[in-house]
């Protein structure tokens, strides 16, 4: 095991017995950023009906999980705690910005937010700056103890310390103040005004932590404070009954969570499953739900009469792209850059790479991003006499087979991507297929997650980049903008459009949606123009259950228990 | 035992480096959160210690671990020497149940050899070689959908309650991952037993009129099984640092599945916590095949 360690640790990836499991860049996992409609309604419509008070019976809901549990518990995680299955274990025990559990909730139905914990939408002050919510009287700790406006009061002086660590005090901090002036008010001020999706986002970080058991406890130890890995009293649907870190995690349903009592008495989730061993945990009726199901699972799982696969687009799907590094010579001109795109087929590469699982995506902005998706702009297809006819505007030589450049050396590039991605090392080889028809030999490497982001990322030691974005965020400004700014935190390629930043910056600060739409089809249309990255497609999201589990529909987010959806699903015994 | 201790520091060294030196250390992937700051990850890496120069952080390392102190997980939040210690129990009765497994070549061997050339040697042979060929993995899925989602009698994962239950869960791992001992101890006494049988004193023993038993329990055996003790001492490692493949195909959550998750994401202390625990137990293993050994057989404690 200590040699063998050694290689993982210190070569290239996975050993080769083990099948690999995908992992992506992601923007931020959805929390509270998300976009919201256009206009604020100072008396917003009131929460959706809770479900059904008295549930139908029900067995356990039992998700066959393919990666770890959370390794913290905590309301307000530091940034190495920050991670998905973390934003799930939130969501079942403190209700989740996606659900209930702050002042308002993100809809993935209509894409704006509605009130959760507040009675309506908040009050803006003229200024913009202050926004005002009146909290529902219904809220219960699971203890059966009424939640206070001093649980906010605390939940934000103690996140926003910064000893505290908490991952998003970088946006805590453009909040001036919280205050509480009567017994049901929270006012909470910016110091500037933002954009109103921005801003609602802002405001909505601050969710509740229960004063009574936190107070005089460490907020970052978890020897010195139990709450922390084992949270007794909690706001969610759910609060937890057994947590085996590396093994399976059982939540049990509260009837005191003001949105309704789930109709699932238990939630079981098995952790780190094998994608192979989850689904035949479905087959077996061990589990009756395996999320983001594997493709190469997909076409057995639907043809089984006893699965039930659901499949969509989220508007926050992942996506995958081509990236360019724009400082290595070959790749500065646009032209070479154009013509590697050209010599691209969406259509074939989504059935080579991900069985048919894909829509094709033109811009930084997923398709199905309705909110903020330019149609119009290039969509660069297949088109490989076009692709050679700029490969010779930019001054290259097709001889024999080879593309020459200028200076009579041939033209070669290597295409780097994690090796825990089979799908991209399918694009890398298509890629190395379609490219060699214009004359350009490739080599394709694959190097272990974290090493290939050191490669990519922090020493841009690159020709072509596969990458993968996206979940998390709606909004440009949350996810895209980092990577197309000069110097962005995720700007690879070393793109630097002068036009470009200034229309980011000037979205960012456009309080109109509508003229703020318009921003974002300008920029589209150039970073399409200048393609620093090739755009290939959005990825369906796939989940497959059990037919006895019913009530399960998709919604344009890309988990399906998003929006408390989960007290609805019941499992037939 | 001055050696195993010159051995262990020079290897934990080599390890410590390699670990180090590996890119994209634990913030690399941080850094592709855009809610992430660059300021935020410089204060992780010093939160850490990533900050400090290579050969301070060794012999930071060095000084506490020699304390049994091998610093916090990054991601666990706690001291790594609990993560381990919380995975250790169930990856103890993994190994322990699959050495037993192990154990079972010796059997097996033993029969092979004397019946040479029948069908129970033919057949010994035979799954030897088969379990010799099929990849760990690959068995270990197969039994999976066999065992798991065709018949439903093993579940994967552990076990918990009463003692039917824990064996329904454990046994199909133990038995994955025992294979390859069993496979070695059948070959190894197989070979032991038919070299033994051709020695004069095994002539001498039947000419002078003892029965086949007596003739196979006193000479044969006792000769024959001597380097199984060697055998034995190799396998400590594995009891105590866990099997990634296994544990990782049977969602195990033993050492093994916390190593892979610690190497995949640098959590340098987790990592090099159960490395210098499996480097420990290997030297100890070896350390004490030799010892076994020596009182075993006399003439290596007379040479």
């Amino acid at each position: 095991l200590g040699a063998f360690g050694v290689l993982v640790a210190a070569c290239t990836s996975e050993p080769p017995s083990l099948p690999a499991v995908e992992s992506t860049i992601t923007a931020a996992p959805t929390s509270t950023l998300v976009p919201a409609p256009p206009t604020i309604a100072p008396t917003a419509a009131p929460a959706p009906p809770v479900p059904s008070s008295t549930p139908a019976a029900s067995g356990a809901l039992v998700q066959a999980a393919l990666g770890n549990l959370s390794k913290t518990l905590h309301p307000y995680p530091d940034s190495a705690s920050y991670t998905q299955p973390w934003i799930d274990a939130a969501a079942m025990i403190w209700g989740g910005a996606d659900g209930g559990g702050a002042l308002l909730a993100f809809d993935w139905d209509k894409l704006e937010y509605r009130p959760a914990m507040a009675t309506s939408m908040p009050r803006v002050s003229a200024d913009g700056k202050t926004f005002t919510f009146t909290l529902r009287d219904d809220l219960k700790w699971s203890d059966g103890s009424p939640v206070m406006l001093e649980d906010f009061q605390f939940a934000y002086d103690q996140a926003s310390r910064e000893d505290n660590r908490y991952v998003q005090l970088d946006l805590l901090q453009d909040i001036a103040s919280l205050r509480t002036p009567d017994a049901n008010t929270i006012e909470i001020e910016l110091k500037d005004a933002k954009p109103r999706d921005v801003a609602l986002g802002l405001v909505n970080i601050i969710s509740p932590v229960p004063k009574s058991r936190w107070n005089g406890r460490s907020w970052t130890d978890t020897a010195a404070n139990p709450e922390i890995l084992n949270p007794s009293v909690v706001l969610g649907p759910f609060k937890v009954q057994d947590f085996r870190l590396a093994e399976q995690a059982v939540f049990v349903s509260l009837d005191t969570y003001y949105a309704g009592k789930a109709r699932v008495p238990r939630v079981e989730i098995l952790a780190n499953q094998q994608p192979a061993v989850a689904y035949e945990s479905l087959k077996s009726g061990r589990a009756n739900w395996v999320h983001a199901l594997p493709p190469a699972q997909y076409q057995e799982a639907k043809a089984n009469p006893d699965v039930d696969v659901k499949e969509w687009t989220a508007a926050n799907a992942s996506y995958r792209t081509v990236e360019f590094n724009m400082t290595r010579p070959f790749l500065s001109d646009k032209r070479v850059r154009q013509a590697l795109a050209y010599a691209v087929s969406r259509s074939d590469l989504i059935d080579v790479a991900e069985q048919g699982l894909a829509v094709p995506q033109y811009s930084f902005v997923q398709p199905t991003n309705s909110r903020w998706v330019n149609g119009g702009v290039d969509k660069y297809d297949l088109d490989l006499a076009r692709a050679r006819a700029l490969l010779t505007d930019a001054g290259f030589l097709l001889k024999d087979g080879q593309l020459i450049s200028k200076d009579g050396a041939a033209v070669k590039l290597q295409v780097l991507y994690p090796s825990s991605s089979a799908p991209r090392g399918k694009i890398a080889a298509y890629l190395q297929q379609q490219y060699k028809l214009l004359g350009i030999e490739v080599e394709v490497k694959s190097l272990d997650f974290n090493a290939y982001t050191e490669q990519v990322q922090n020493r841009h030691d690159f020709d072509i980049s596969l990458a993968a974005y996206g979940g998390g965020s709606l909004d440009p400004d949350l996810g895209p903008r980092a990577q197309l700014v000069t110097n962005g935190q995720q700007n690879v390629t070393g793109y630097s459009n002068p036009q470009v930043d200034e229309l980011f910056k000037q979205a960012a600060n456009e309080l109109d949606d509508a003229k703020r739409k318009q921003l974002y089809d300008q920029i589209q249309t150039l970073v399409n123009a200048d393609l620093p990255s090739h755009y290939l497609y959005a990825l369906k999201a796939i989940d497959a259950f059990s037919r006895k589990v019913q009530g399960v529909t998709p919604r344009k987010g890309d988990r399906l228990d998003y929006n408390d959806a989960l007290l609805s699903w019941s499992v037939a015994e | 035992v001055g050696q195993s201790v010159v051995l262990l520091v020079v290897i934990l060294a080599g390890v410590f480096f390699l670990v180090h030196l590996t890119p994209g250390g634990p913030e690399a992937v941080l850094v592709s959160n855009p809610r992430i700051s660059a300021d935020e990850v410089q204060r992780l890496r010093e939160r850490f210690g990533l900050d400090q120069p290579l050969l301070v952080q060794y012999l930071r390392w060095v000084a506490n671990a020699a304390q049994l102190d091998f610093g916090r997980s990054y991601f666990y939040s706690r001291p790594a020497t609990d993560v381990i210690l919380d995975r250790l129990s169930p990856t103890l009765q993994l190994g322990l149940l699959s050495y037993v497994v192990a154990l079972l070549g010796v059997p097996l061997g033993i029969i092979a050899a004397l019946q040479r050339g029948r069908a129970a040697d033919t057949l010994v042979r035979l799954l030897t070689t088969l379990a010799t060929a099929v990849p760990l993995w690959w068995l270990g899925l197969t039994c999976i959908v066999v065992l798991n989602s065709l018949t439903g009698w093993f579940p994967n994962g552990q076990g918990h309650g009463s003692p039917g239950e824990w064996l329904k869960y454990i046994i199909v791992p133990a038995t994955v991952l025992g294979l390859s001992g069993l496979v070695t101890f059948a070959r190894f006494v197989r070979s032991g037993v038919l070299d033994t049988l051709g020695e004069d004193y095994v002539r001498t023993a039947r000419a002078k009129g003892l029965s086949s038993a007596l003739v196979v329990q006193r000479h044969v055996l006792r000769n024959a099984l001597l380097p199984v003790v060697t055998l034995l001492g190799g396998l400590l490692p594995t009891v105590l640092s866990g099997a990634l493949v296994t544990e990782y195909v049977f969602a195990w959550p033993g050492v093994g599945l916390l190593f892979y998750e610690a190497a995949s994401g640098r959590d340098y202390p987790v990592l090099l916590g159960v490395l210098t625990m499996t480097t420990f137990a290997t030297i100890l293993g070896t350390l004490l095949a030799d010892v076994g050994y020596g009182l075993v057989d006399p003439r290596v404690r007379y040479a």
